[in-house]
């Protein structure tokens, strides 16, 4: 990377520093302060220079928009395209999440090629494959997120829109299968439009016992239902994104960033594995994927772990699976969520600096988009003016700021280029150990990843009760013995009888004999995939949507596989 | 012959909600001052008392972060006083509480509601063992 030349003029001013160092009285030099530690677990030096990053061939930094997208995948960026605003919103029933998005279209909140984000949120019963009137679900429905069970749930949100220019993710969880089989059912019976039209991220997240603990599907079932999930929207949706690399409940769970991209990246190696089994194409597969990372406040690991991400994909995509096309090896980083947990109750205001510095770290990662959290999330879903204030940040860093004038501009800094090798080599560390305890399935079905991931946030914890890691506001500073009352959104208790009504309504008014048939056949399907697979992939979601259309809930499609392919706990 | 057992805690949350980071690390804080606990995710409430009776606790705590509170909270102390156990558990909740929240909380006989800044888990370390 450098001439000899350069590598002794640098060599020199360091001894010539140690040497005026020397020369002074002993008391007049103080200590040289230890070297910080960063989250990754990475020792830092005090400053960086050539030598650091001497040995780096260039072609690894490479420029803007080249292999292996070190430096962001476009040589022009932010100077021609914005950074998309993906914040997700959705709460109590479709009609006042519509009012959401509304309120976010008037702010100018704008998404992929100025498509109006509708990423929902779906409330927790409908996450697990529950309708609202199920016994489960009581106290629950539209509570963190919006109901959502049947096609007059759909009307109501999708009317009148013009669904092509939605970029629409439904986060659905464990239901994403009936969730997305009952949005097909809407656009082909409903609207009576083409599925090919539909900009739609499907939610896949099967996975999440990895970092969770909450009931879901066994590993090996999951990553079939991921198959299923990406094979129908290649089929049949050829614009919709349904893969998904999701760092940031890894991250809110308390995975450092370097053991965050690696359990992430061993998740999408083997999910990708999966979809080889049923003939698909890496090269189509790969391209599906989208990043959803964490970021914290740790601004330069982030940026670091970011850039690092990226080059690691290009080159393991490209290397194991072989993949040629640009669109596979360019790892998408479209909605890159800044760090719940940073957030206080505390001062809570100070959480919009907090957000406003992840956003940063985001841009000067050259990230696609990202979800700036609202900063009451602390304590509440968003309100309104909460919101606002996340679409005012993306807003004002683009257009009253300098920092989209150039891309990749942290690009060459020595410590930034070190860091980002130091967090490439980090994460390829925790995926070696991986392979050396039997593999990533085997590290999923045991619990191992879950409990790194559980000591991680313990250590965390640990170190913000001591005041080893500062919160301000909180362990230090602190003014407030209690954080004034807040705001705390909840639903009206009649938001879920209304509920509770339209689905019995919806569920009179249908054609019985062709739902039981419909669901009939989901149950083949499903017991297919558990027990013919992988010559089955590809059977469950098309049974599904012929479901939706007959008129089956999610709730009901949900339950025949859980019935049929196992739902509990599975991860250790 | 030892008299003093050790305190027993079921430490509970809804299994639809993923915001366990820190409910398990006050499990481990419980578990540290050498209380025995029991750490469970429920479906529908009436499976925590249940399981507050098959294991004998002393102490329930549960936490919310805002799904579900009130309706599971008011089923909750309904079936510890259908089963006569309410003077012999003590509750505690804690996570995004407002205010108002917290009055109909105690009013309902919660023993304890921790909301957010209003100090450390060891407050509720301290709360559990008292």
């Amino acid at each position: 990377m450098f001439n000899d030349d350069t590598l002794k003029k640098k060599q020199l001013l360091d001894e010539q520093l140690m040497a005026a160092m020397a020369a002074m009285p002993a008391e007049a030099v103080p200590p040289p302060p230890p070297p910080a530690t960063n989250w990754s677990g990475i020792s830092l030096k005090h400053s960086y220079g050539p030598d650091d990053i001497k040995d780096m061939d260039f072609q690894d930094i490479g420029i803007p928009g080249n292999y292996p997208f070190t430096r962001g995948n476009y040589p022009f960026h932010y100077q021609v395209e914005p950074m998309l605003m993906n914040q997700g919103y959705g709460f109590a029933t479709t009609e006042e999440t519509r009012q959401r998005r509304q309120f976010l279209q008037d702010l100018g909140s704008r998404s992929q090629g100025g498509l109006v984000t509708a990423v929902m949120t779906l409330d927790l019963p409908t996450q697990r494959g529950l309708d609202p009137d199920h016994p489960a679900a009581a106290g629950k429905v539209g509570e963190c997120g919006c109901s959502f069970s049947t096609l007059d749930d759909f009307s109501e949100y999708f009317d009148g829109l013009d669904i092509t220019k939605l970029f629409t993710a439904l986060l659905a969880i464990d239901n994403a299968l009936p969730i997305n089989a009952l949005f097909a059912a809407y656009i082909l019976d409903r609207r009576k439009e083409n599925l090919a039209d539909m900009w739609n991220l499907p939610c896949n997240l099967f996975h999440h016992q990895q970092f969770w603990d909450a009931a879901g599907y066994p590993p090996k079932t999951a990553l079939k239902m991921s198959t299923e999930l990406i094979k129908w929207h290649i089929d049949n949706m050829p614009l919709a994104c349904p893969g998904a690399f999701d760092g940031y409940n890894l991250g809110e769970s308390g995975a450092p960033p370097a053991m965050e991209v690696a359990f992430a990246l061993a998740h999408t190696i083997a999910a990708v594995e999966e979809c080889q089994k049923v003939g698909l194409d890496p090269n189509i597969v790969v391209a599906k994927y989208l990043g959803h990372p964490h970021v914290t406040q740790n601004f330069f690991e982030e940026v670091a772990k970011l850039r690092a991400t990226r080059r690691l994909w290009a080159k393991t995509f490209a290397q194991r699976f072989g993949c040629t096309s640009p669109d596979a090896l360019r790892h998408k980083i479209v909605i890159a969520q800044t760090a719940g947990t940073e957030l206080t109750a505390q001062e809570i205001h100070n959480n919009i600096i907090r957000t406003t510095i992840m956003a940063m770290a985001g841009m000067m990662a050259d990230l696609e988009g990202m979800w700036v959290v609202s900063y009451d999330e602390a304590i509440s879903i968003p309100t309104e003016e909460a919101v606002k204030v996340c679409v005012r940040t993306y807003q004002i860093l683009q257009e009253e700021t300098d920092l989209p004038h150039v891309t990749d501009p942290l690009g060459g800094s020595y410590y930034v280029e070190w860091l980002t090798n130091q967090m490439e080599q980090e994460i390829v560390k925790i995926m070696n150990q991986m392979d050396e305890l039997g593999g990533y399935l085997k590290c999923w079905e045991s619990g191992w990843i879950r409990g790194q991931i559980e000591a991680e946030a313990a250590k965390r914890f640990t170190k913000i009760q001591t005041g080893e890691s500062v919160k301000v506001g909180v362990n230090k500073y602190r003014v407030e013995e209690i954080a004034p009352p807040a705001e705390i959104y909840r639903r009206p208790i009649e938001i879920e009888q209304k509920a509770i009504e339209r689905v019995k309504k919806y569920k009179e008014n249908r054609d019985h004999e062709k739902v039981k048939a419909a669901l009939e056949n989901v149950k083949l399907a499903a017991i297919k995939v558990d027990k013919e697979w992988p010559s089955s992939g590809g059977v469950l979601m098309p049974a599904l949507v012929e479901a939706a259309r007959a008129g089956a809930t999610a709730g009901e499609m949900s339950k025949v596989m859980q019935e049929n392919l196992g739902y509990g706990y599975f991860s250790g | 012959m030892e008299t003093k057992t050790k305190k027993r805690v079921l430490v509970t949350k809804s299994d639809q909600d993923a915001h366990e980071v820190s409910v398990r690390y006050l499990t481990q804080l419980l578990r540290d001052k050498g209380m025995e606990v029991i750490f469970t995710r429920y479906a529908i409430i009436d499976e925590v008392v249940k399981t507050a009776m098959e294991e004998d606790v002393d102490v329930i705590a549960m936490s919310f972060y805002s799904s579900g509170l009130m309706y599971d909270t008011t089923r909750l102390m309904e079936l510890l006083k259908e089963q006569g156990l309410k003077d012999d558990i003590k509750v505690i909740i804690g996570g995004t509480i407002s205010d108002q929240e917290k009055k109909e909380l105690l009013q309902m006989g919660v023993d304890d509601v921790f909301m957010p800044g209003m100090g450390t888990l060891l407050d509720v370390v301290e709360c559990v063992n008292c």
